[in-house]
């Protein structure tokens, strides 16, 4: 009996160690939340109005604009935000192969991240295969809280919507922008969209 | 290798068919405890824990399926109209319609009525988020399955309300008011009032990836909504 139970105490043991040894392992690897630094994207920040490299494009943010509603010209109901719109113009080209920009976002002074709006067509974040060598030129539409352009906000674009960990990601920082002017945004509830255009 | 021999015919022979002699502890080495050593062999501790375990259900009912004979143990009651914090958002279940089908509801049978639950949502988290329409389910209307399959039966059609656009992110801090609708069978009778499951989740690490995600999507809430029949106008 004192065998059979000294075996089986054994192999307890053992999977106690091992359980401990997997632990203490994940403890080291998670320490300080290090998947977060480990992983991170790789930003690549530029100026309003010039254009900077990533990866498989090339990007710039030429212009930004806002409104309290946008107009779909093919008609439909408007698009009013419960905050503000904020419209900027991107100049964009694919370096080597097709591309498209899967990702595009405002993130605010307190770090958060307001996706590309889906409710107003907008083609160039998404939709639009951009060439090699060819720039074209469009609007991205985002919907932010009034009070998030008075804080600053930048431009985010990448290649991927969902999978950004160690991506590239084009970072332009927006000049803060006045409670006054947003409000001025607001008022206006009938902007359209640019459509996207070739440059060549 | 002569005590190996001894051992197998121990084991195979002696004890089982055979029956032990007197002299045979002398012949293992094993003192007093040679008889207890043929009864607990390993194989038969390992199923004597099996079989106990099993026995140690009996009193919760054994291996019969388990029932929940209370479906709303955990969940916190909610009044029309009360802001409850999800998780990665805010939801404020606001009320609820029968309609016809129409447009920009399109009904895979157009005898169909669509059940109607209409919520404002609000990301807490620090970014968008697509899913939470998905936080939102019906549960035990007539016509209207619980479960898709394997899945929760998620909402069939959810619009923004102020321009009836097809739903697909909300923003952090910014409320949304969402038509949130789920096709009924034309047979079934018609509400007066649905429960309104609210689903929660937590921010914890990705054991698998280790990086911080909402996880663990529960029902948290319940919300007893009265049904406006607005079918006719």
């Amino acid at each position: 009996m004192r065998g059979t139970l000294g075996r089986v105490g054994s192999w307890l043991a053992g999977a106690v160690a091992l359980l401990l040894v997997v632990n203490v392992g994940h403890r080291v690897m998670v320490f300080n939340n290090a998947a977060s630094d480990r992983e991170r994207p790789y930003e690549v920040s530029a100026e309003v109005g010039s254009m900077a490299l990533a990866r498989t494009f090339t990007a710039g943010v030429m212009s930004v604009r806002g409104a309290g509603a946008i107009i779909d010209p093919r008609g439909g109901n408007p698009h009013v935000s419960t905050g503000v719109w904020v419209i900027v113009t991107v100049r964009a080209a694919s370096r080597d192969e097709p591309v498209a920009i899967g990702f595009a976002g405002l993130r605010d002074a307190a770090g958060r991240v307001y996706w590309a709006s889906e409710r107003v067509k907008q083609d160039l974040r998404g939709g639009r295969t951009l060439q090699p060598g060819i720039r074209v030129e469009g609007e991205i539409a985002f919907e932010v809280p009034r009070a998030a352009p008075s804080g600053g906000l930048t431009v985010l674009l990448a290649k991927n919507m969902f999978e950004r960990r160690m991506e590239d990601i084009l970072a332009f920082k927006l000049d803060p922008v006045d409670a006054a002017t947003v409000t001025g945004w607001a008022a206006d509830k009938k902007a359209t969209l640019t459509p996207t255009k070739v440059l060549g | 290798m002569a005590t190996f021999q001894v051992r197998l015919v121990d084991s195979r022979l002696v004890s089982s068919s055979i029956g032990r002699g007197q002299g045979d502890d002398a012949v293992y080495g094993v003192g007093p405890y040679g008889g207890l050593r043929d009864l607990f062999s390993l194989q038969r501790v390992i199923a004597g824990l099996g079989a106990l375990a099993v026995l140690a259900t009996v009193p919760f009912g054994g291996m019969k399926k388990a029932v929940d004979v209370h479906p709303d143990r955990g969940l916190e009651r909610l009044a029309v109209n009360q802001v409850y914090d999800a998780g990665p958002y805010k939801i404020t279940i606001t009320g609820a319609r029968l309609l016809k089908d129409q447009p920009p509801l399109y009904a895979t049978n157009k005898a169909n009525r669509w059940v109607i639950i209409l919520a404002t949502v609000e990301v807490t988290a620090d970014e968008s988020r697509n899913d939470a329409a998905t936080a939102i389910h019906l549960r035990g209307v007539a016509g209207v399955p619980d479960m898709d399959g394997m899945l929760r039966n998620d909402a069939d059609s959810v619009l923004v309300r102020s321009d009836l656009t097809v739903f697909y992110a909300a923003h952090p801090g910014m409320p949304e008011e969402l038509v949130i609708g789920w096709e009924q069978d034309s047979k079934a009778a018609v509400p007066t009032e649905v429960d309104v499951l609210v689903t929660g989740r937590t921010y914890r690490m990705n054991t698998f990836n280790e990086s911080m995600e909402w996880l663990d999507e529960e029902d948290r809430a319940i919300v007893t909504v009265p049904v406006l029949d607005r079918r006719n106008t």
